[in-house]
Order: C-alpha cells, then sequence, then structure tokens
C-alpha cells in the first residue's frame, strides 16, 4: 500500500482538529487571547510535543523535514479553530532561520525553536505594520567587527512576546541586515508592549528596539544583503495570513450551512430558502478560489519569488477578501444571534479585518500583482496596428 | 491511417505523444486556420468557416486524429485519460478549427453507450468527420429550467412514434443535419418518468426550423417546430421512458478533458486584454490594474479549477463539487472579463463591427454581448447555486 501525500494531509488535518477542537473555540480563543501571555500555554506546549513547530525544518535542528504542504494543513486549522498561539510567529522565524542555512545562528536558535522550549517572531515590516520595502522600522548600523546595531519600533508583530527575534533591519544606504536577537539576554534594550486590538484571538504586539547589538555571527544573511531573506519572509508571512482566511473561512461558512439547516421560521429550515441557498453557494465559491489560491501559493511558501505575477498577492488578496465576505455573510445569515458577543461569529468577522489588513491591504497585493504582469509582458503594439 | 497507428499513439509516452502530435498539426493546419475561436462572423464567413471546420474533422479523421476518447471501431483513437488533457491542449495552442458540431460529443457519446449496433454503425462516422452535424432539441419555450416539465409529446404507432411540439433556444438549429430530441411518450404529469430519446434528420417531412435573433444581432440559434413528424421506433435511443436518464449522463472523459481548451484560450485573452490596457494607457490607472490583477488571478484560477477536476477524473472519482463550483466560477468569468475589456474601450467598446473605427474587429464588443449567454446556457447559474447549495453543502429542499 502506497502513502500519498493527500492521506498525509488528511491525516494531519484530522489529527490538527483533534487536538484544536471545534466545540467553543471562539469562548476558548478569546479567554486565551485575554491571558497576560496572550495564548493558551497548555495547548502549545501540544502543539510542540506533536512537533508542529518544527514540521518543515531540517531534521539536523530536530524539525521533521516535512513539506510547506503539511505547514499550510497545520496553519489553516488555527484560523478554522481561532486560535491564538506562538505557532505562526515561530514558524516563521525557524523558516527564516532554515533559509539562511548552516551557520551560526541557525545553529544557535533553531533547535529550541523547534522543539517549542522557546518561541520566536519576526520583525519584518514598516512601523505601522505595512510590508517595509524601502522603510523597514528598524534602522540598522554596522559595528566594528561586523555585527550591527538595532534601534526601532515595529507594531502589528504577532506573538511580539517570543523569545527570539527574527529583525529585518534597514541601513541607511538602503541595505538591509536580518539579525536573530535573542530577546531574553537583550530584555534591557527590548520593549514590547501587548497592542489592544479588534480581533480578540490572537495577540499581536509593539517590539521596540534600542541599541540592540548583534554579532556578525548572528546575521541570517552576509552584511548589507538580506533583502532577498527579507522579501522571501513577506511573502511565508503574507502567505500565512492567507491560509488563516481560508481555515476560518471554511470554519464561518460550515457554521453557517449548519444553523440555516435547523433554524426554522415560517414553518421550513431556512436553509430551503433560495435567498439563503444561494447566498450559500455564492460563499462556497469565495471559499473555494481563496483555497485553491493559497494552495499554490503554499506550495511555493520560502522559495524565490516567481517571474511576473506573485501567486502569494493572489492568494493574500483574494483569501483576505474571502474572508472578511464569507464571515460578514455568516453573520447575516444568522439574523441577530450572529450579533450577539456570546454566540461568537463575530471573532472570525474581527480576524478576518485584521487578517484582511496585516502584511499589506488586499489593494497593496492586487498592485503588486498587476506590476508583475507589466514586467512579464515586452513592450507590444499599439492598438491602432492591431485592429 | 489503420488501427495499429491509432492503437500506437495511445501508447507513446506523452512527450512523444505531443511531438507526434505537433508534427501532425504544422504539416496539415490549412494555412490562416486560427480562425476566430468564436462565433461572431456575419453569414457568409460563417457559411466559409464551418466548410473549414467540416474539411479539418474529414482531415484528422483521415490520419487517425478524430475523437481521441472514443473507441478505434467508430472512428476514434481510443486514447487513454492521460493523453486526452494533452491532445486537446496543443490541439487548443495551435488553435486548429473546434469541431463542427459540438453537440457531437454530447449524442455521440449517448449512442456510443446506450444506442444499438445499428445506430452506431449509422450515426458515429459521419459524426467524427464532421459530415453530418447535431443539435440538441431540449428547451422549449415553457420547459428551460425546469426541463422535466417539457410537452413535446412523441405517440407510439406501431413501428413508429409521431413527433408534435416546439422547441427553442436550439443552437445551431439551421446548419445542422439532425437533432436530438427529448420527447414525452408517457402521461402528461409524468415529468422526467415520461421521456424519451430521439434521433431526427432536419428535412424530415414536418420539421420546419427557423431562425432566431439573439441580442448580438446574430442568429445563432433557432426555433425548430414538429408538426407530426414521424419517427420509426429505430431512431429511439434506449428504451422507452428512459430519456432523462440519457440526457443527463455525461459520459466518457470528453467533455471534462476538452475544458483545457478554455484554459489555453483564455490565458491568450487574457494576455491579449492585458495589451489593450496597455495600448489604450489605462493600464496607467491604479483602479484598471486593480481590475487587471483580479483578471489574472481568475485565469490562474481557471486553470487550477481545470487541474482539480482532472484530479478527481484521474483517480476516478465523480467531479462532482469541484466541477458544478468551477462552472459556477466559470460563467461569471467570462461576464467580468468582457465586462473590463469594455470599459477600457471606452466609448470605442460601442461601436458596432461594421464602423471603420471599431477596434480589433469589434471582438470584445461582441464578446460582452455574447457572454450575457455564459450565465443563461446550459443551465442558468441560479440553477447551478440550487445545485451547488443542494447536493454540495447538504442544505435542505
Amino acid at each position: 500500500m502506497t502513502t500519498t501525500r493527500t492521506d498525509v494531509a488528511d491525516e494531519l488535518r484530522r489529527s490538527a482538529g483533534d487536538v484544536l477542537g471545534a466545540d467553543g473555540a471562539a469562548e476558548r480563543a478569546e479567554r486565551a487571547a485575554a491571558t497576560e501571555r496572550g495564548y493558551d500555554d497548555e495547548l502549545w506546549r501540544t502543539m510542540a510535543s506533536l512537533g508542529w513547530p518544527g514540521i518543515a525544518a531540517g531534521e539536523d535542528v530536530g524539525g521533521s523535514g516535512a513539506t510547506s504542504a503539511e505547514v499550510a494543513v497545520v496553519v489553516a486549522e488555527l484560523g478554522r479553530h481561532l486560535v491564538g498561539s506562538p505557532l505562526v510567529p515561530s514558524l516563521l522565524a525557524v523558516g527564516a532561520l532554515e533559509r539562511a542555512g548552516d551557520g551560526g545562528a541557525r545553529t544557535r536558535f533553531a533547535p529550541a525553536l523547534v522543539s517549542g522550549e522557546r518561541t520566536g517572531t519576526i520583525l519584518v515590516t514598516a512601523a505601522d505594520g505595512r510590508p517595509g520595502g524601502e522603510r523597514l522600522a528598524t534602522r540598522s548600523s554596522p559595528r566594528a567587527g561586523g555585527g550591527v546595531r538595532l534601534d526601532g519600533r515595529t507594531a502589528y508583530v504577532p506573538g511580539g512576546s517570543a523569545d527570539v527575534l527574527i529583525v529585518a533591519a534597514q541601513r541607511d544606504d538602503g541595505a538591509i541586515d536580518v539579525a536573530a536577537v535573542d530577546a531574553a539576554r537583550c530584555a534591557a534594550s527590548v520593549t514590547v508592549r501587548r497592542m489592544q486590538l479588534f480581533d480578540a484571538t490572537r495577540a499581536f504586539h509593539e517590539v521596540e528596539l534600542h541599541g540592540v547589538d548583534v554579532d556578525a555571527d548572528d546575521l541570517l544573511a552576509p552584511p548589507g544583503t538580506g533583502g532577498a531573506l527579507v522579501h522571501e519572509m513577506e511573502r511565508a508571512a503574507a502567505t500565512m495570513v492567507a491560509l488563516d482566511c481560508v481555515g476560518g473561512a471554511a470554519r464561518a461558512l460550515e457554521i453557517t450551512v449548519d444553523y440555516v439547516t435547523h433554524r426554522r421560521q415560517f414553518d421550513q429550515p431556512i436553509g430551503a430558502f433560495q435567498v439563503v441557498q444561494h447566498r450559500c453557494a455564492d460563499m462556497l465559491l469565495r471559499c473555494e478560489a481563496a483555497r485553491v489560491l493559497t494552495e499554490q501559493a503554499a506550495a511555493r511558501m520560502w522559495q524565490p519569488d516567481e517571474e511576473g505575477p506573485d501567486v502569494v498577492s493572489m492568494a493574500k488578496a483574494d483569501a483576505g477578501d474571502a474572508y472578511a465576505e464569507v464571515s460578514g455573510a455568516a453573520m447575516q445569515l444568522h439574523g441577530a444571534i450572529g450579533y450577539t458577543w456570546e454566540y461568537g461569529l463575530h471573532h472570525h468577522f474581527r480576524r478576518a479585518k485584521l487578517d484582511q489588513a496585516l502584511l499589506g491591504s488586499s489593494a497593496y497585493h492586487r498592485q503588486r500583482v498587476a506590476a508583475g504582469m507589466i514586467e512579464q509582458f515586452a513592450p507590444g503594439p499599439t492598438l491602432a496596428s492591431r485592429s | 491511417v489503420t488501427a495499429v497507428t491509432t492503437t500506437a499513439r495511445a501508447e507513446l509516452g506523452e512527450a512523444e505523444f505531443r511531438a507526434e502530435l505537433r508534427a501532425f498539426l504544422g504539416a496539415h493546419l490549412p494555412h490562416g486556420a486560427s480562425a476566430p475561436e468564436l462565433d461572431r462572423d456575419g453569414e457568409s464567413e460563417a457559411a466559409a468557416r464551418l466548410q473549414l471546420q467540416r474539411g479539418w474533422a474529414a482531415t484528422l479523421h483521415d490520419h487517425g486524429w478524430a475523437a481521441p476518447a472514443w473507441p478505434v471501431r467508430w472512428g476514434g483513437m481510443e486514447l487513454p485519460l492521460r493523453l486526452l488533457v494533452p491532445y486537446h491542449e496543443e490541439v487548443a495552442l495551435h488553435r486548429a478549427p473546434a469541431h463542427p458540431s459540438p453537440n457531437a460529443f454530447i449524442v455521440g457519446p449517448t449512442i456510443l453507450a446506450y444506442g444499438t449496433d445499428a445506430q452506431r454503425e449509422r450515426f458515429l462516422l459521419p459524426i467524427v468527420r464532421g459530415e453530418e452535424l447535431w443539435c440538441q432539441g431540449f428547451s422549449e419555450p415553457d420547459a428551460g429550467s425546469d426541463l422535466a416539465a417539457l410537452r413535446t409529446t412523441a405517440s407510439a404507432r406501431g413501428d413508429h412514434y409521431v413527433l408534435a411540439g416546439h422547441k427553442v433556444w436550439t443552437s445551431r438549429a439551421m446548419t445542422s443535419d439532425w437533432i436530438f430530441v427529448l420527447a414525452r411518450t408517457g402521461p402528461a404529469d409524468s415529468r422526467s418518468r415520461g421521456i424519451s430519446y430521439f434521433l431526427v434528420p432536419t428535412d424530415a417531412p414536418g420539421v420546419t426550423i427557423r431562425p432566431l435573433r439573439d441580442l448580438t444581432g446574430g442568429a445563432f440559434f433557432g426555433e425548430v417546430f414538429f408538426d407530426d413528424v414521424v419517427v420509426p421506433v429505430e431512431q429511439r435511443v434506449g428504451e422507452e421512458g428512459d430519456g432523462w436518464r440519457l440526457a443527463r449522463t455525461s459520459l466518457g472523459h470528453e467533455r471534462s478533458t476538452s475544458r483545457i481548451a478554455q484554459v489555453v484560450r483564455y490565458r491568450r485573452v487574457a494576455d491579449e486584454l492585458f495589451e489593450l490596457a496597455r495600448a489604450t494607457g489605462a493600464a496607467r490607472e491604479p483602479q484598471v490594474r486593480q481590475r487587471l490583477a483580479d483578471a489574472y488571478t481568475d485565469v490562474r484560477l481557471l486553470a487550477m479549477n481545470f487541474e482539480r477536476v482532472m484530479a478527481r477524473v484521474v483517480r476516478g472519482e465523480e467531479p462532482g463539487a469541484a466541477s458544478s463550483v468551477s462552472r459556477l466560477f466559470f460563467a461569471t468569468f467570462e461576464q467580468r472579463l468582457h465586462e473590463l475589456a469594455l470599459s477600457l474601450l471606452g466609448a470605442a467598446g460601442m461601436l458596432d463591427a461594421g464602423d471603420p473605427r471599431v477596434p480589433e474587429g469589434g471582438r470584445w464588443t461582441w464578446g460582452f454581448l455574447n457572454t450575457r449567454a455564459s450565465t443563461i446556457g446550459a443551465g442558468t447559474s441560479e440553477i447551478q447555486r440550487n445545485t451547488i447549495a443542494e447536493r454540495v453543502l447538504g442544505l435542505p429542499r
């Protein structure tokens, strides 16, 4: 008997579903996010014991060496069950260290992140959480011996209270460094503030670095050459957000289908009315498109850009909008009960709106797709000469 | 071409198969045959194109490249599933003329599966060679989305039936030699249980065909009237009363695999649309860029949906959910794409094909009007949504 990739993914999805559970997800998520840590530590321990933080990491650092398809399955399940945990930020930190290859930083930091003994995250945006481009929030100044000093304040950092920060920073001349920072060891020069966000299921922080000194061997790319890696980190982070949307949107639709099947008005289930059925069909269409695009994006996670339009941006724009639309439609189809805090559907809607805004709006990503199209086409004939 | 050559082709690896097909297409495609893929010409051009298509169908058969999914015995290639997508993809990439009768791949597989040997002998080869063209007589003025309400009757009279009724929205009715008809053989209220499937020549006494002008201005479909038309029992396919099942079963892989042609075509159309945006200067506008990005994303999705459906077919599963969702997606996609094209053209998009200033022969305007049918024909998008809601999501009826 052969085991196919689909079998592996299905089994992983089932086991993730068992661990994360569906019943009372909203309530549990809300309770966990409200703690000082911002997540359910017991659940995080369980995830770590299942090897999820190292699912795609090399076996030499304790990982399972699986593909990004398996990462995708787990991350979508987190969205589905409204989980806030250090898993996604840690996966991103591990991914960045993996891309750095064998060197000091990977050997020093990856094993503890992979085992879940420590948590990680990445600082890769502009100060306001948008993709950094030319204006990364953290500035970098070269020091004698090849190291750098980091200064700056980044908001919207997922799980910013992490033990290990992978920081993208820009020099005055535009050159980019990527550094691993041991936040515990540099506690005096790292300030972390919890942000009060619309999404009540996940913890985000503002992280301020004031004069954090990093040695040369804690750089993930040779000094001043981190641009390509930062780009990969941004793409991976955007893909993670899209995956969250795919899982969340699918769940919002499921909850809705269940509700309209059982809720009776005018002596019949409201799901027997075509106006409700058609709305559900359109929701499925949105969910499926987002899922198909995001699966393609996930397959290319931690890879250099494709030529032309980037499927990661297609997925981020489409999945973000789909989650917001589907969770909004879910609330509408629930009527008044969907408007209550206790029912919890609003947690999907809130999470969707934050996902839509994180790491670049849908408009920003569509703009990237269009720019990719323009690059792809050589100058062509004019309209007049073609008619 | 002998059956042996054709059988040998079915055993080639994909790369050799593609190479052999390309060589054939390169050598035999009529010069300038990269004819419009859409039916938007005037009448004389339409007649010329039909001639070209019939000739090409015969050429394909002469060289053993016709009807890729059909049995060799009935003029086909009997290709395995793994070669069907490469076949249709290469043909589409080379912009070879389409088969003159798209309905051939609806009625043909039905005759193959449910017909008698005499029917197979009589009908299949002329279908493959494009010698006899077919249209589909299903819809009626009072039976569209609710097809099972159809009223055309077929009354049994010993060795023949007498057909009486009225079919409408019959694509290519005027250029077809035969029509396959669903007619009621049971009582008036027998719904889908009392329907049978008939093959009727369009020149039979009592058959009248009237063209029906559509909103593009062309007469692509027509109305068909049956005024006591005598149809021999030998021209009924399957058992009496089994017509609904025959019409509802989609047979073989020809239709699902040939959808790669849509993917190929729309990749090209998206490129052309982008060129249009650039040529008109609209590509500099941020709002237009947003819509271009969506159009490009849609084309990617079209390809991904196709691959997903194919993956299911290859695993021997029903295309099911993936298929009905991608059908609904495709219908609305075609409209969005042409709406974008029209908005790029501005007032020039409103020019009729006859105006000397019309961009690109009026193709975008024609496409815009024509794709209004995308969400109606072969099941409205509302019916598709019903199907998705009930069969995929399991909502109550």
